[in-house]
């Protein structure tokens, strides 16, 4: 009934509804615009929401689940899940510290500490494609290991308490920390990664071929897509990710701590479903995991902001997740 | 059948034997509930001079997962070596990852069978009555530290802080700092965890009765993390431009630290919080933390067992179940007194 309607009031205004109409018809607007309601309405709300320092204080805090949620996006589209994406931050984060606190140079160590990322994300693709183990169940072991690992490496091998490891490299710490002007540098990070993500997922082969293998895998298989090699590229790609979230988390307080990142991996998935990503896979943006992660990073500022009961903002959390699938699949079964 | 009969009742008879033995060289110990805040000889209790006349062995039950654990395992050690030449072994054991039962229950267990003469733990939470008492009964003295459930149980004592009055010692300094008025936020590490929330409670009561016109603006958990408690320290100055202070409950204060030195607010913004980790101390130091509430994890380390070591020797139990550790305010003047850089 309303898709009839809204395509009889495209038809009658011409092109300006035409566009309109289109728009609504682009996935990331629904939550765009939910986004763009609740900012109005802390806008409203209170006078110091709409500050450039208190944006920029925002989107600072949602920089590091804005970034793991590119790769997790690309993971989600393949029909895969990841886990272990909070623990990967910790020890590519803690390697890194770990590395330079030893003496070996700034940027050699954030190089180990990507590539330290990046083996555990091809690790991950490699058992769940060549040993057929589900991504669950993979992911969930790396979430052990990664972690146990982080503990590992603050220690050192003489046994002595797991300790917080100072990172006291300024360069490096700027990834995390560091502001152009009143603009804090991990949002440019951010956004130049989002922007080059969702380029490269609609304008390449590759790109498209992850949809292709999360829509039909076998369709995909028959028709000449490498799909394990896609699968393995979109988990290895994760784990780069979180490496850099690492980097830029124990920066951001010159510190690689142990408990880094714990738990992040829900508040990504999170943002990646409320931007409307199926987690049947097959489709998904990018873009809508951002504004997903904005919307949480929204509603958690708002809490602070209007002096709410904070219990509140865990419970209305979980309905916005709830709420964005139930409008996506309420939209998707009109479309049929 | 009938060996196996004669083994088990023999056995029988060696325990009763072994345990009538034991019983009576051992007094009892101090009621469950008694008190002493900060004993005398806190951090620095002697072993009495008489070695044991056979080889001991006492197992102080750990947690390395933070960098509050280092003065508290070294503590251990140090008692260690004070014991060696009295015939006695100090085993630090890291018993897991968390101060629940399902880490703590076990690793008592474990030090039972492994035939140890006494044992100090972290009894967390009420899951672990049943294994202190089990010990207890077997003949092996069981104190506690650092952090205890409030179910009565048998331990001997208990050498840690009381949470809440820690919490309240945050508020009453709070209140003279900012001269009873203003305005205050909140960042606590989890509000699931009973000792974070003794400290708000203790925090929040304190302000209540003595600096009534004190303002809560606000209340956030930060999970024990700098990161997010730096986002939610931004997001209360943002809030409240005329913020007068920061009460941090457990882990990641440095981060709010952090937040409010980049404002500008240091010095106008107080910040008041616990214990001697590095970066903490570090902004102690330069003064925009006002000052972090410790609770001598060197007595809770080494204390435990040096007393278990006098009781089973010498029949010496301690005056109070419940031994607190001092909850001292270590600021920018006295921090040398507490503290020295672990890297």
């Amino acid at each position: 009934m309303g898709s009839q309607r809204e395509r009889g009031v495209a038809q009658e205004s011409g092109g300006l509804g035409r566009i309109v109409g289109r728009a609504f018809q682009v996935r990331e607007m629904g939550v765009f615009v939910a986004l763009l309601v609740l900012c109005a309405l802390m806008s409203l709300a209170s006078p110091y929401f709409l500050r450039p320092l208190n944006l920029f204080n925002i989107t600072r805090g949602m920089s590091n689940i804005g970034i793991m949620s590119i790769g997790i996006t690309m993971v989600i589209i393949t029909g895969g899940i990841d886990l272990s994406v909070g623990s990967l931050l910790a020890v590519s984060g803690m390697f890194t510290a770990r590395l330079m606190f030893s003496g070996v140079s700034p940027w050699t160590s954030v190089a180990c500490g990507l590539a330290l990322g990046l083996c555990f994300g091809f690790l991950n693709g490699i058992i769940i494609t060549k040993v057929k183990v589900t991504p669950f169940i993979t992911t969930l072991g790396m979430l052990s290991i990664g972690r146990g690992l982080s503990y590992l490496f603050a220690t050192g091998l003489h046994g002595a308490v797991a300790s917080n490891i100072p990172m006291r490299d300024p360069d490096v710490n700027f990834l995390g920390g560091g502001y152009i002007g009143p603009v804090p540098f991990p949002v440019i990070e951010m956004l130049a990664l989002v922007l080059a993500f969702s380029w490269f997922l609609r304008n390449t082969v590759l790109g498209r071929q992850i949809y292709a293998v999360g829509s039909n895998e076998d369709a995909a298989r028959l028709s000449g897509v490498n799909v394990d090699r896609v699968k393995i590229f979109c988990y290895a790609t994760t784990g780069i990710l979180c490496g850099l979230a690492g980097i830029m988390s124990g920066g951001l307080l010159s510190t690689a701590a142990t408990n880094a990142g714990e738990g992040n991996e829900l508040d990504v998935i999170a943002a990646v479903v409320i931007g409307g990503t199926s987690l049947a896979g097959g489709e998904g943006s990018i873009i809508g995991a951002v504004i997903g992660a904005a919307i949480m990073a929204v509603i958690r500022n708002a809490f602070v902001m209007l002096h709410l009961p904070v219990f509140l903002q865990t419970v209305s959390i979980g309905v916005v997740i709830i709420l964005a699938v139930a409008f996506d699949s309420l939209r998707r079964g009109r479309r049929r | 059948m009938k060996a196996l009969r004669i083994l088990v009742l023999l056995s029988v008879a060696l325990a009763a034997a072994g345990a009538a033995w034991a019983a009576p060289a051992l007094p009892p110990g101090p009621a469950f509930d008694s008190v002493q805040v900060a004993p005398p000889d806190e951090g620095a209790v002697k072993p009495i001079a008489k070695a044991s006349a056979k080889p001991l062995r006492i197992a102080v039950l750990g947690l390395e997962n933070n960098p509050f654990w280092i003065p508290v395992k070294n503590a251990t050690l140090k008692a260690a070596e004070e014991l060696k030449p009295l015939n006695c072994t100090v085993d630090w054991i890291n018993a897991g990852a968390q101060h629940t039962t399902d880490v703590f229950g076990q690793a008592v267990e474990a030090a039972v069978a492994q035939g140890y003469d006494a044992i100090a733990t972290i009894a967390g939470d009420s899951g672990m009555v049943n294994y202190i008492n089990k010990a207890v009964e077997a003949g092996i003295p069981v104190a506690t530290f650092n952090s205890e459930t409030a179910s009565p149980n048998k331990r001997l004592f208990f050498v840690g802080a009381d949470l809440y009055l820690q919490g309240k010692t945050a508020g009453e300094t709070m209140a003279k700092l900012l001269n009873k008025k203003g305005k205050v936020a909140i960042i606590t590490g989890l509000f699931a965890v009973e000792s974070h929330e003794l400290r708000r409670k203790g925090f929040e009561d304190a302000l209540a009765k003595n600096a009534p016109a004190i303002k809560i603006v606000g209340r956030v958990e930060d999970n024990d993390k700098g990161d997010i408690a730096y986002g939610q320290a931004q997001d209360f100055m943002n809030a409240n431009p005329d913020l007068n202070a920061i009460f941090v409950t457990a882990g990641g204060n440095f981060g709010a630290a952090k937040a409010v030195q980049e404002a500008g607010k240091a010095g106008k913004i107080h910040i008041v919080c616990y214990d001697f980790v590095d970066e903490t101390m570090s902004y102690v130091k330069s003064g925009v933390i006002d000052g972090t509430i410790g609770q001598d994890p060197v007595a809770q380390g080494h204390d435990p067992a040096i007393r278990l070591y006098n009781y089973l020797v010498g029949g010496v139990a301690p005056q109070a179940g419940k031994l607190l550790t001092r909850s001292d305010f270590v600021t920018k003047a006295n921090m040398d007194k507490f503290w020295a850089p672990s890297n």
